[in-house]
């Protein structure tokens, strides 16, 4: 069984220009033969895209039932099978897009989504964010953001050719514990130079998971501490955090 | 695929949504497309400052003196100036030229981040060619004395510096810094004196590839006097500019404000850049 976190909180930049929160994640924990698997996607909508706090939710919502559907484990996936569902995303945005009477750019976002399983996982990406998980007591960095050349660029789902770039990997082993994150905090969760997750930020926030009796109690002060003047000063993106730990009970 | 089909799907064949150590909080948890997530209501947009209140009252598990974080450099936009101070720019040209750099400088130390991530270099092109400024930002570089003197080896000038600009890149992603689209600026009041030399051909077409795949942004600059159709040949798709009068000042407060826009702008961004040519701005065409 999980403990699951979740939090999106505005940036300041976006706070001072009236645009929403473009942000969004959400999970679920789902019983798939023997085992729980945890589905988290996270998304991270394009500043210039106008629409694109709707493109990040829908995108999130609609790859999160649609996995859950196909109620399969982890080793059961492959990455054409993620890519189909991406597909399927990107479909739906068409739907959105008519809905929302705009087209399909406007929902521009990217997406990150992580399946994970009793001794297995996968976790992709479009564009930047990245995938930290905790693994026989290592930090992985298991995907990396996808900034192309430049600072300022990225890859969104509706991009041309978007699902080609896609990041997949494939975990075996026992995951402890994880982390999805959106751009908005990379720079302060990953050392570039060395090209690994930094460990001060992530095994005191994994601790403080692992020990909680009630996991629900800490999204106000983990979303309150993202909100807080320390992370402000550094980034004023929007920004998304998903903190799970694997709970000893399997009985859950 | 119908939201109403996903609520239904609860409990059928394997597939049930499980329920945290909270119990029902978690039960609308697992309905996704509805909308009814009890996170969702805690992590929209609208909630953060409820929750900025509630978090007062509560104990600290996110701890900023016991998280620490990563320490990464600051994303540079690296700045080429490649100058022509070529013994026509003499007198009143070199000076006003002098008086927008040191704006410039002055600019970019102003602006908190820009002066962090915005790295300039100089070349210039006067009889010969000299790197007179390695790359470096704002706060550690002074405005150099430009003296006028010789011919103008333009296209000396421009293999020169786009070579200076690859090896700063080299350094930036040996040391994983990020960077943003480097931009590159010619400003001349005259014509390439070498121009029948492989230097003037290798230029064009360093400039063409680099334009093509979006290594760098590149603009050219004409002085009254200037050569505006060998500027062409250098930058057939952004139409050189001609400046007006000596608004070198001008030229240099637009590039500050531009490079403030892009150095702070984030993936997906969209940076307009106000246009030089419109009537209040510093060039035609």
């Amino acid at each position: 069984m999980w403990k699951v976190v979740p939090v999106s909180v505005i940036g300041t930049s976006h706070e001072k220009t009236d645009i929403p929160c473009q942000d969004c994640c959400d999970f679920l924990r789902v019983i798939s033969g023997e085992e729980t698997v945890l589905l988290v996607a996270l998304a991270d909508g394009a500043g210039s895209a106008a629409l694109s706090h709707i493109g990040s939710f829908e995108a999130v919502h609609h790859l999160l039932s649609i996995a859950s559907q196909a109620n399969l484990a982890p080793s059961e996936i492959s990455k054409e099978q993620i890519r189909e569902w991406m597909g399927k995303v990107l479909q739906h945005f068409a739907t959105v897009a008519e809905r929302e009477k705009t087209t399909v750019a406007q929902l521009a976002c990217t997406l990150l989504f992580g399946i994970v399983g009793k001794s297995d996982a996968i976790f992709c990406q479009i564009g930047d964010g990245a995938w930290v998980v905790e693994k026989d007591g290592d930090l992985i960095p298991i995907t990396w953001p996808q900034n192309g050349e430049f600072a300022n660029i990225t890859t969104f789902i509706t991009s041309d050719g978007a699902l080609d770039t896609m990041q997949f990997e494939r975990l075996t082993g026992t995951v402890a514990a994880l982390a999805g994150f959106t751009d908005g905090l990379q720079a302060l969760a990953l050392s570039f130079s060395t090209r690994t997750a930094h460990a001060p930020f992530f095994k005191p926030m994994f601790a403080s998971v692992q020990n909680c009796k009630d996991e629900t109690s800490l999204i106000a002060p983990l979303q309150a501490f993202l909100a807080s003047e320390d992370i402000t000063n550094r980034t004023d993106d929007d920004k998304t955090l998903v903190l799970a730990c694997r709970c000893n009970t399997e009985s859950d | 695929m119908t939201t109403k089909g996903v609520g239904w799907s609860i409990g059928v064949r394997g597939l049930r949504f499980g329920i945290s150590p909270a119990g029902r909080h978690y039960v609308s948890v697992g309905i996704p497309g509805l909308g009814l997530y009890w996170t969702k209501y805690l992590v929209g947009p609208d909630t953060t400052k409820h929750w900025r209140s509630i978090s007062n009252m509560e104990q600290v598990p996110f701890d900023a003196g016991k998280i620490g974080f990563a320490n990464n450099p600051e994303p540079r936009c690296a700045s080429l100036l490649i100058l022509d101070i070529s013994s026509s720019m003499s007198g009143q040209p070199i000076n006003e030229l002098q008086a927008g750099l040191t704006l410039y400088r002055d600019e970019l130390a102003a602006d908190t981040l820009a002066r962090k991530r915005v790295e300039v270099a100089i070349v210039t092109f006067g009889g010969l060619v000299e790197v007179i400024q390695q790359f470096a930002t704002a706060e550690s570089f002074s405005s150099p004395v430009l003296e006028p003197k010789g011919d103008t080896p333009m296209g000396e000038a421009l293999v020169t510096s786009l070579k200076l600009l690859e090896d700063r890149k080299s350094e930036y992603r040996q040391n994983g810094i990020q960077f943003y689209r480097p931009w590159v600026f010619l400003i001349t009041d005259g014509g390439p004196t070498d121009a029948n030399s492989q230097f003037w051909s290798d230029a064009k077409e360093k400039i063409r590839q680099g334009e093509e795949q979006k290594k760098f942004s590149f603009f050219a600059v004409g002085v009254e006097g200037a050569d505006m159709d060998r500027l062409k040949e250098l930058s057939p798709t952004r139409t050189p500019l001609k400046l007006k009068g000596l608004r070198f000042r001008d030229l240099f407060q637009w590039l500050s404000n531009s490079q403030q826009s892009v150095s702070q702008s984030k993936p997906g961004d969209t940076v307009p850049l106000s246009n030089p040519v419109a009537p209040n701005g510093w060039a035609e065409i």
